[in-house]
């Protein structure tokens, strides 16, 4: 059964505040001509989305706060490059993929990949229903991987991209990135088995 | 019965303490039990002193032993659990705990530590060691084990065995039906009453496997360039395909002679006895492939 | 009775990119190894958890005001979608610049891993996505070595921001161990310059690379 490629154009969460969806082109244009007021419902609308890519990507929630903040402001610098050859979700994250790459790239330090002690007291003593438990270990697992493997484990498994977009991505052979997400599929079965 | 002073303080000392050794200050003895389903998945981490894990047939989990310089924690539900030996303080002590823990016999279990020693008896799992030494007997469902350099005994019966280390010896008895066995360095040796499916692999350490194979059965031998030494029943009915890229073959095991490799440096040998049987496929890159008969 | 699923095939098989003409070799292994078919079941599950994970993560906080301040201390103006402007050079164009900046950072990176350790003697320059230039090599090599190459790189990045948390003997067996490897893939790699397509050196070269994946994978292991 193929993966298929996830549509990546942003769908705001059900329950959040957003009550309609916003008319994004109508948005988009007025944010091209300057109008700051335009950008606050499009943040709005897709926070959640870039938000998530981040946390995921970098398994801290101090840089992914950061990152996503940069994302947004990125994306106010670029949006004039933004022609509607797609839908303006899938430029924003394609955006925010690159920069969390960059960031990454530029960091001096990689990040130790520490299992928090704290965990073992808090957990709970009654098991979570089979599900929640599944996705938080899932997420949990994630934050474990090493960061390549994280990388394309979440840009492809998760959010749909093909190898091809990755290693456009990354500027590395799509062989590699084949390498480093079986890897992570396999690093992630042992730590969810 | 007179008994001195001494004596008797001792006796005082050790019914206080439940009739065991003495505790240093520093140490903690440990004797909990928890509830657990039977197939319960454990993770035990306790970086040096020795684990030993037993199975039996309760739904709870038992732990026992001692803890220095350190403090055992234990958290999770019936249906997975962690048991961590740590260091709470921030001191940067270096816990030591002796632990013997029993398992319902359905769990599966992951034990890693940095030093201690790991043992195992009936337990199917996950043993995951930096350089102490791992010994697993008994019957498991599956067992995986790998050390950088601490020695690896297997004395089981598993359908399904991974063992791996780097400069540690591998000493693999047994019945397996699928096994991986690899070193960087260490020896391999195999006591095996059969085994359908494996790989046995080494950078520059010796293979020597001792045993029988499973008709039908498949299994590699790889060596860059230790010896890899193979003793097979007289009666094995297989194929046997031998290939030395810059070393030699010496067969004890037929009349047959190897022929030179396609650029003369090295051996090939292929050997057919027999219809179906197994199939074994032996690679070195500069070492010596021996056949001889058990 | 056929060997298991490579790692490969087992990916390709779940991402439904198995060439057609090894798909019923592996189906017909699958419907005989409880092993392989419980390994394709639990990737599948791991695929549809990864799947069903939410697309969006609430924000602890608020953050429009201090992105709208950022832009407006900065004076950001966003660049108004101009038709018709003669283009820029391409050299200018930002994903020139980005694939300029990734060639450096591949190259440097390349650079940290032979200096992590020293490199082996292999007369053959790696196949890998560092940009370097490659003498011609079988395809199956070249393929097998940008792979691994690229594989066991991140693994020593990976090792080396973690071997302050293993003993200092456990770190020196690990190299002592990766040296003997590294050793062996020079010797297979010289001899594979003459004879390509040998398929035990091909396979020997395998086994090496693998052993060198599982000693640096046990090793980042062993201190998380």
């Amino acid at each position: 059964m193929p993966v298929s490629a996830r549509s990546r154009d942003s769908k705001p969460e059900a329950g959040r505040a957003a009550s309609s969806t916003p008319d994004v082109p109508a948005l988009v244009a007025r944010v091209q001509a300057g109008e700051i007021e335009a950008f606050e419902p499009l943040y709005r609308h897709h926070v959640d989305r870039v938000y998530a890519l981040c946390l995921r990507m970098t398994g801290h929630t101090g840089r992914a706060k950061e990152l996503t903040q940069d994302v947004f402001v990125r994306c106010w610098e670029r949006i004039g490059s933004f022609r509607g050859d797609s839908a303006f979700g899938t430029w924003l994250h394609r955006v925010a993929v690159n920069l969390v790459l960059e960031q990454h790239r530029a960091t001096a330090r990689r990040e130790r990949r520490v299992e928090p002690r704290a965990d073992l007291e808090n957990l709970p003593h009654v098991a979570l229903s089979g599900t929640e438990d599944q996705r938080l270990d899932l997420e949990a697992a994630i934050q474990t991987l090493p960061p390549k493997a994280r990388q394309v484990f979440v840009l492809h498994d998760i959010e749909g991209y093909t190898h091809d977009e990755i290693a456009r991505f990354t500027g590395s052979a799509p062989g590699t990135m084949r390498a480093h997400l079986h890897r992570a599929r396999q690093l992630l079965m042992k730590r969810l088995s | 019965m007179n008994l001195s002073r001494a004596a008797i303080g001792v006796t005082v000392a050790g019914i206080a303490f439940g009739g065991g050794p003495t505790l240093t200050r520093a140490q903690e003895r440990i004797d909990r039990g928890h509830p657990a389903a039977h197939d319960v998945r454990l993770k035990v981490w306790a970086p040096a002193g020795s684990v030993r894990l037993e199975a039996w047939d309760r739904d709870s989990l038992q732990i026992r032993g001692t803890v220095d310089q350190g403090k055992l924690f234990a958290g999770g539900g019936r249906d997975a659990m962690k048991v961590a030996v740590e260091d709470p303080t921030g001191a940067n002590l270096s816990p030591v705990a002796d632990l013997v823990i029993r398992v319902p016999r359905g769990a599966q279990v992951s034990v890693k530590t940095v030093t201690g020693a790991i043992e195992a008896v009936d337990v199917t799992g996950w043993y995951n060691s930096v350089s102490g030494s791992i010994r697993l007997r008994g019957a498991a469902r599956r067992l995986e084990a790998e050390s950088l350099d601490g020695d690896i005994t297997l004395q089981a019966e598993a359908p399904w065995v991974r063992v791996r280390t780097g400069s540690g010896t591998l000493t693999i008895e047994g019945r397996y039906r699928d096994l991986l066995a690899s070193s960087v360095s260490g020896p391999i040796r195999v006591v095996n009453k059969e085994v359908e499916r494996g790989r046995l692999e080494s950078v520059t350490g010796d293979i020597h496997y001792f045993g029988r194979f499973r008709a039908g059965g498949s299994v590699d031998f790889d060596s860059h360039s230790g010896t890899i030494t193979l003793e097979l029943p007289a009666e094995m009915a297989g194929r046997l395909d031998l290939t030395s890229v810059s070393g030699s073959i010496d067969n004890q095991f037929t009349a047959d002679r190897p022929s030179k490799t396609a650029t003369g440096a090295g051996q090939r040998l292929d050997l057919t006895r027999g219809s179906g049987g197994v199939t074994i496929t032996v690679r070195s890159f500069k070492g010596t492939i021996r056949l001889l008969r058990m | 009775m056929t060997p298991h699923l490579r790692d490969e095939e087992l990916h390709d098989l779940v991402d439904g990119v198995l060439p057609e003409a090894g798909r019923q070799t592996v189906d017909a292994h699958i419907a005989s190894c409880l092993e392989c078919s419980e390994r394709v079941e639990r990737l599948r599950r791991l695929l549809a958890m990864a799947r069903e994970a939410p697309r969006g993560v609430a924000p602890p906080d608020d953050w429009w005001p201090a992105i709208r301040s950022t832009i407006n201390q900065r004076k950001i103006v966003p660049l108004g979608a101009v038709p018709n402007q003669p283009s820029r050079p391409w050299w200018t164009r930002p994903w020139a610049l980005a694939a300029a900046a990734m060639l450096l950072v591949a190259v440097s990176a390349a650079v940290t891993a032979i200096v992590l350790r020293p490199p082996p003697q292999v007369p053959i320059a790696r196949a890998s996505d560092s940009g370097f230039s490659v003498p011609s090599v079988s395809p199956r090599l070249a393929t097998m070595t940008a792979n691994y190459e690229g594989l066991t790189r991140q693994l020593l990045i990976d090792f080396d921001s973690r071997r302050a948390a293993l003993p200092p003997a456990a770190v020196a067996q690990v190299e002592q161990n990766l040296r003997v490897i590294d050793i062996a893939i020079s010797e297979i790699v010289t001899v594979l310059q003459a004879e390509p397509d040998n398929d035990v050196l091909l396979e020997l070269l395998d086994t090496s690379y693998r052993q060198k994946v599982a000693v640096l994978e046990h090793a980042t292991e062993s201190v998380s």
